[in-house]
């Protein structure tokens, strides 16, 4: 590759070896280049069009104008565009002008040429920025980010944009044909989607002559769709492709093309437009290998479109199907915004160690370190003693901002692996830094630090709920995910109308608009708080419920709200009747005593009123009304008879001892007369703070694009969607920092439907109200889903199903070392995970903590290792049948003493991660593995530490134990 | 073989020192985060450079001088960037229709010969193109597509090859007259077909250049490098030619303007030089080797016998100058500059040892600068 392509010359290249070349190799060069992010307030904001807004903004540090790379809100984290137009059009983005600023950049009309633009202004030290649902953003902090760039030697690289192509991966098919592509150029080539030989993920674009050929001078392939691009503006496009063919020869050929017009092409120097036959690539004989293209955008058309094909140069008809086949994959597209300019700040001792580790062989809390990051400051006291970094890291907020490490360098026959392939070493957050006169110091978490949060971050309190009961006030508000049955629900306000409760579910701020949850299975009212702990249905009443708010007949009790709330419309109670205690009813119409008697059992108010207004027809035939006459501090009952007279026995009826009257609010000193309608003396129970209501509810549903389901509106149930959606909307982490097709293909495999009460009663064992860090709730769900969240070197969060019960998935995976990899190497075996008896709590109740568990006894345990322990995973697991596959999966290696490896290796684990699988087969020296292990030598990773700039990389792990059958 | 020759007081590095404040550094045009600052710091890799494409500036290249039956005309062309050839020949072409009386003309660029082509369109009026020897020579654009000399007696005038970016310049004004004998560069991406010039001038105009010396280039090609006769001029300035660079952009990394200084005596025979491997090998178990590649710099070993008072009091005001880490020129022949300059700083202390008969010995160790 030419030196100077890449850097900002323009042109392209093929046939090159990619990072893992590199990192394979055992004589390289190597190079590591740290991005650090700083920001600053913006403001203010003047409205550019409808919900767009700018503010100017001219940033310079160290002789020029620094480019804003990235704009955040508490909530939000801004995509970058293009244009302003693009900026107007898309809610959530912001654009910057970038490359064409410089210090002398005027923002009003320059004079040069008189309003030289179709704004009053000329381009150029604006930002513009549109925030989700066009918010202001003079009413929230929007923060500016700016990059600064250092390297272990002196270069000056392309920064991108994000990616432009969709289905890049060329993982989305239909009808045949690559989502977001179509066919083009002559017939003669088949178009089908490879799943053998795919160089990432699941499958490849595979090209191959069909039996009729492809006529000399001809050339089919496929395009991708039109790209929006900027007149002149340079862009970077690459991809990985192979050749079933070696040599370089006039047929076939190989084309890769931006499409200016309907029919000319950019040249290959990436610069000249107009040229009628698109550029070749070099023939990669069966092997991987990458093209890359720096290139302005062609002046005729601002619309790209890519091609890519096969093409046949003469002079004769291919017609070879199976010999001649092109593969392509893992597509890209960025806009160059800038070349800067990497300081050779960075010394050998200052970039930290990127050490990787989990808990055990098991799921949970994998913890990353990262250290200080060192970069010298300006030296030279004798200039003056000017300040340097002082002055960057003075002026912009650093702390709690990025800062990103990524490898690259050169092979061995000088072929460079350049910034935009380079290998991200790690992401993490700056905590704290330190400037002296030789260097910064700047310390560096992980980023997955922000699983230290606690959740929920709110709690129900006076301020945010000025009418929140006092038995509820300091309740974490709940986050609810899946089906969750026996949910305290939490009054947050008194009814004005009867006194009696609101009630919130779970907090409908994490929603994501429209209908957020779906309406509860149930709401219940028990009789008492045991009753309420068990569940027990003859001791609650199920309430009558409704959605049609304002509408409600009168047998409902509850009204469900739009937004997670419950509405009590009637007095649920319950009351329960007993026969013989207060089950009976004396009066008169005048004419001889009447007596009936209220069949016994539990009622809401308003069930009983009807049940006695039954009883007492039946036994009179006199039509009978009872009301329950509510305000905000009388709840009475009053009995109207529509006979000329009605007489209530109250004192002296024949079952006053049983009489029902005492129980409804009356007195029963005397007997009640003369009058067709009375109504009780005192209430009866009402307080809303007494009653014990329990409800069966929902958790979160999808939006209306299915981003976290697949379904819109889903509910959010299963670990990788839950996972996912706490991420994004939880932990605000931005669409960029998420792996989504690893979450959408985790649902193929974690289909356990769960249920998440986040921040209420069950949030821990033994019933008591308490919080939990993201990171347990990961865990509980890493151990659910039987997967793993992870954070590769890039700072993407990811979904990675554990896969150990498929012959040959492990080693179809399996990083491959040989014996010449090792720098050391060791093998181990301890009792550190050997457990007697391994247990999954599932199915928490929320309101009392209780779990159900199952487990599996490791019968050999105590007599080969002489232990008698146990170790209890919690999970969100609904149902037994998953739970009993779970604890079988998670029994399996505590049942015998794994063989655990610690090696040291250079350049080949530099990708990897925890969880990932190698291969130490070929190591000669090492401990036989147990009897019965189908594919030995498939080692897990639990701890990686690699050194930044040698790629040494020291990793331990332990035999995956599929096949094992040792229980 | 001739005297070794230190170039250390650099006084474009010093441009912004708060001693001169009226010192400035301009170009011609800088990309956005390569600004011309860039070349206040030592560092090779730190380069200034141009914007891509072709860059007009007022008064250092848009006008166009021409004639229509022996009538002189003069286009002026609008300042601005332009990224194409094509892009630039419609500004060509509207700024000779703009000029022009008699005829109407046409302006091409080929993209594939990468030739600006002037055409007489219609008119009989004879059409000449006097681009060096034209009132306007000094401010004239010619040299940006293709055309040096003069071009006459045709009505289509077709220039050399000329890539997508013009001439450039790097200007100084030291802000008071400052006398310079040496100037260098390196750091660049210049090809070999560059040319770069160093002159010196009264007026920020250079309408009269004073010092005006091409800076040649060793077999090496990665330092160009000049010595003239002591100038104190005011105004300095790079002016750089390299229209068929396809990197699109000119660079230069550090640029040397300022005297030099020469001890009396050649290093002894005691002059030595080291390759200095910066690589590192670790081995596997079983020994396979794997190796961090990293650049070699050469270390010189330099040493003068029977040092003269005179000569010690030159090297320790190179030394008090250049503290270890910083950065100057050393010519090692001053017959064969272009050949025998190196770019790079003392590695560590100095040594002076006074000897009987009143002599010294001085040691030093220089290092190549590669970063």
């Amino acid at each position: 590759m030419s030196e100077r392509i890449g850097h900002g010359a323009l042109g392209l290249v093929s046939g090159l070896r990619d990072f893992d070349a590199f990192a394979g190799q055992s004589a390289s060069t190597k190079q590591a280049y740290l991005e650090i992010q700083g920001g600053m307030l913006a403001a203010p904001w003047a409205l550019d069009s409808g919900d767009t807004y700018s503010t100017a903004l001219q940033e310079q540090w160290d002789g020029y104008v620094l480019d804003v790379v990235g704009v955040v809100t508490a909530d939000e984290t801004l995509a970058r565009v293009e244009t302003a137009a693009l900026c107007r059009s898309t809610p959530g983005s912001f654009y910057y002008p970038s490359s064409a600023l410089s210090l002398t950049t005027p923002r009003w009309d320059d004079g040069t040429t008189t309003w030289d633009s179709t704004a009053v202004w000329d381009p150029g030290g604006f930002l513009y920025v549109h925030l989700v649902n066009g918010a202001d953003p003079n009413n929230v902090r929007v923060v500016a980010l700016f990059a600064f760039y250092f390297g272990t030697r002196g270069s000056v690289e392309a920064i991108t944009g994000p990616e432009k192509l969709a289905n890049q991966g060329l993982e989305q098919w239909s009808g045949g044909m690559p989502v977001s592509y179509t066919a083009a150029g002559s017939p003669g080539v088949t178009i089908s989607q490879e799943t053998g030989i795919q160089r990432e993920r699941l499958s490849a674009l595979k090209l191959s002559f069909t039996a009729g050929g492809l006529i000399a001078g001809d050339r089919s392939g496929v395009e991708q769709a039109s790209l929006t691009g900027v007149m002149d503006a340079h862009y970077l496009a690459s991809g990985f492709y192979r050749t079933s063919w070696g040599a370089d020869t006039t047929q076939p050929l190989v084309h890769f093309g931006v499409r200016c017009d309907a029919s000319t092409y950019m040249a290959s120097d990436g610069y000249t437009d107009g040229v009628t036959v698109p550029p070749t690539l070099r023939a990669t004989n069966g092997e991987w290998r990458r093209f890359v293209f720096y290139f302005r955008s062609p002046v005729e058309a601002v619309n790209m479109v890519l091609f890519y094909g096969l093409g046949n140069a003469g002079p004769s008809v291919i017609t070879s199907a199976s010999d001649h086949a092109l593969y392509l994959d893992d597509l890209h597209l960025y806009r160059i915004y800038r070349y800067v300019y990497f300081e050779p700040r960075l010394s050998a001792e200052g970039i930290p160690e990127l050490q990787r580790a989990a808990n055990d062989l098991w799921f949970a809390s994998e913890s990353t370190g990262l250290g200080a990051v060192k970069i010298l400051n300006r030296d030279d006291e004798r200039d003056g003693d000017e300040p340097y970094l002082e002055t960057m890291f003075g002026r912009y907020d650093f702390c709690s901002r990025g800062a990103f490490l990524r490898y690259g360098g050169a092979l061995a026959n000088g072929q460079e692996i350049p910034y935009e392939n380079s290998e991200p070493g790690w992401a993490g957050v700056i905590s704290a830094f330190e400037v002296d006169a030789s260097s910064a110091t700047i310390q560096v978490e992980s980023v997955r630090g922000i699983l230290s949060l606690e959740l929920p971050l709110e709690t129900y309190n006076k301020l945010s709920f000025p009418g929140i009961s006092e038995q509820d006030n300091g309740r974490p508000r709940p986050i609810v995910f899946g089906t969750v049955a026996n949910v305290k629900p939490v009054r947050i306000l008194l009814n004005t109308g009867n006194g009696l409760g609101i009630y919130e579910i779970q907090d409908r701020t994490y929603g994501l608009g429209g209908t957020v949850f779906n309406l509860p299975a149930a709401v219940y009212a028990y009789e008492d708080e045991d009753a309420a702990g068990v569940h027990d249905p003859a001791r609650r009443k199920v309430l009558q419920g409704t959605s049609t708010a304002g509408a409600y007949a009168d047998y409902e009790d509850v009204a469900y709200g739009p937004l997670g709330r419950i509405f009590m419309l009637q007095n649920p109670g319950p009351v329960r009747i007993v026969a013989g205690e207060n089950d009976a009813i004396d009066w008169d119409a005048g004419g001889g005593a009447l007596e009936c008697f209220v069949p016994a059992g539990l009622y809401t108010w308003a069930g009983l009123l009807t049940q006695m207004k039954q009883t007492m027809e039946a036994v009179s035939g006199i039509v009978t009304t009872l009301t329950y006459n509510f305000s905000t501090t009388t709840h009475t009952i009053s009995i109207t008879h529509a006979a000329a007279t009605l007489n209530l026995r109250l004192d002296t009826g024949a079952n006053a001892r049983r009489s029902i009257f005492s129980t409804i609010g009356f007195s029963q000193t005397t007997d009640l007369t003369g009058l067709l309608t009375y109504t009780s003396a005192t209430s009866v129970p009402y307080d809303p703070d007494a009653q014990i209501i329990r409800a069966d509810i929902y958790g979160y549903r999808d939006d209306a694009s299915g981003t976290y389901t697949g379904t819109a509106g889903g509910l959010v149930q299963l670990a990788p969607d839950i996972a996912h959606y706490i991420l994004r909307v939880v932990l605000k982490q931005p669409a960029s920092l998420i792996d989504i097709s690893s979450f959408v293909a985790g649902r193929t495999r974690s289909t356990q439907q769960l249920g998440v009460y986040i921040g209420g009663l069950a949030s821990i064992q033994g019933g008591e109200a308490s919080t939990l860090t993201a990171q347990e709730i990961f865990d509980r769900l890493e151990v659910s889903g039987y997967g793993d969240i992870n954070v590769d070197n890039r700072g993407v969060w990811a979904w990675l199903p554990r896969i150990d019960d498929e012959p040959r998935y492990s080693s179809s995976v399996a990083t491959v070392l040989e014996n010449a990899d090792f720098l050391d190497f060791s093998s181990a075996r301890s009792l550190a995970d050997v457990y007697q008896v391994v247990r999954v709590n599932y199915a928490q109740d929320p309101s009392t903590g209780m779990v159900r568990s199952r487990e599996v006894v490791n019968t050999i345990v105590p007599a080969l290792f002489q232990r008698m322990n146990s170790r209890t995973w919690d999970s969100y697991l609904l149902s037994e049948g998953d739970a009993a596959t779970l604890v079988f999966k998670l029994a399996r290696p505590a049942g015998i003493a794994v063989n655990r490896y610690r090696f040291t290796v250079k350049g080949k684990l530099v990708r990897l991660q925890i969880g990932s699988v190698v291969d130490v087969s070929a190591r000669l020296r090492k401990l036989e593995e147990h009897v019965g292990q189908a594919e030995p030598y498939l080692i897990r990773l639990t701890e990686l530490s690699v050194n930044p700039l040698t790629h040494v990389a020291e990793a331990a792990g332990f035999t995956h134990y599929f096949g094992m059958d040792l229980i | 073989m001739g005297l070794l020759r230190f170039a250390y007081q650099n006084r474009v590095l010093y441009v912004d020192d708060p001693n001169f404040t009226t010192a400035t550094l301009t170009a011609s045009s800088a990309a956005t985060a390569l600004p011309v600052t860039n070349l206040l710091e030592q560092l090779r890799s730190k380069v200034w450079r141009s914007r891509s494409g072709f860059v007009v500036v007022a008064g250092w290249n848009d006008r166009i001088d021409f004639t229509e039956a022996g009538v002189a005309r003069v286009a002026s062309i609008t300042p601005g960037s332009y990224q194409t050839g094509g892009a630039y020949s419609v500004v060509l072409q509207a700024a000779m229709a703009a000029a022009a009386v008699s005829n109407t003309y046409q302006v091409t660029y080929d993209t594939i010969l990468r030739r600006f082509s002037f055409t007489r369109s219609t008119g009989a009026a004879a059409f000449n193109m006097p681009w060096a020897s034209g009132p306007n020579a000094a401010r004239s654009t010619g040299r940006d597509v293709g055309f040096p000399v003069d071009v006459s007696g045709s009505t289509t005038y077709t220039g050399f090859s000329s890539f997508y970016q013009g001439r450039h310049y790097v200007r100084v004004d030291l802000g008071a007259a400052y006398a310079a004998t040496v100037s260098a560069i390196v750091g660049y991406n210049l090809s070999s077909a560059a040319t770069v010039r160093i002159q010196s001038s009264t007026s920020a105009a250079f309408t009269t250049l004073s010092t005006n010396q091409v800076l040649v280039a060793g077999a090496a090609d990665d330092l160009r490098i000049a010595y003239f006769t002591s100038d104190s001029k005011q105004h300095w300035r790079l002016l750089i030619e390299d229209t068929g660079n396809d990197d699109g952009f000119v660079e230069i990394g550090v640029w040397y303007l300022g005297p030099y200084t020469t001890p009396s005596i050649r290093p002894s025979i005691n002059w030595t030089r080291e390759r200095d491997e910066l690589s590192t090998v670790v081995h596997a178990i079983d020994g396979a080797q794997h190796s961090d590649t990293r650049p070699v710099r050469d270390v010189w070993g330099l040493e003068w016998l029977e040092a003269v008072e005179a000569d010690v009091v030159i090297l320790e005001a190179v030394a008090d100058a250049m503290p270890p880490g910083r950065n100057f020129f050393v010519t090692f022949d001053a017959d064969d500059p272009a050949n025998d300059t190196q770019y790079g700083y003392f590695a560590g202390n100095m040594t002076f040892s006074f000897a009987p008969y009143n002599y010294w010995t001085v040691e030093a160790r220089f290092v190549e600068a590669l970063g």
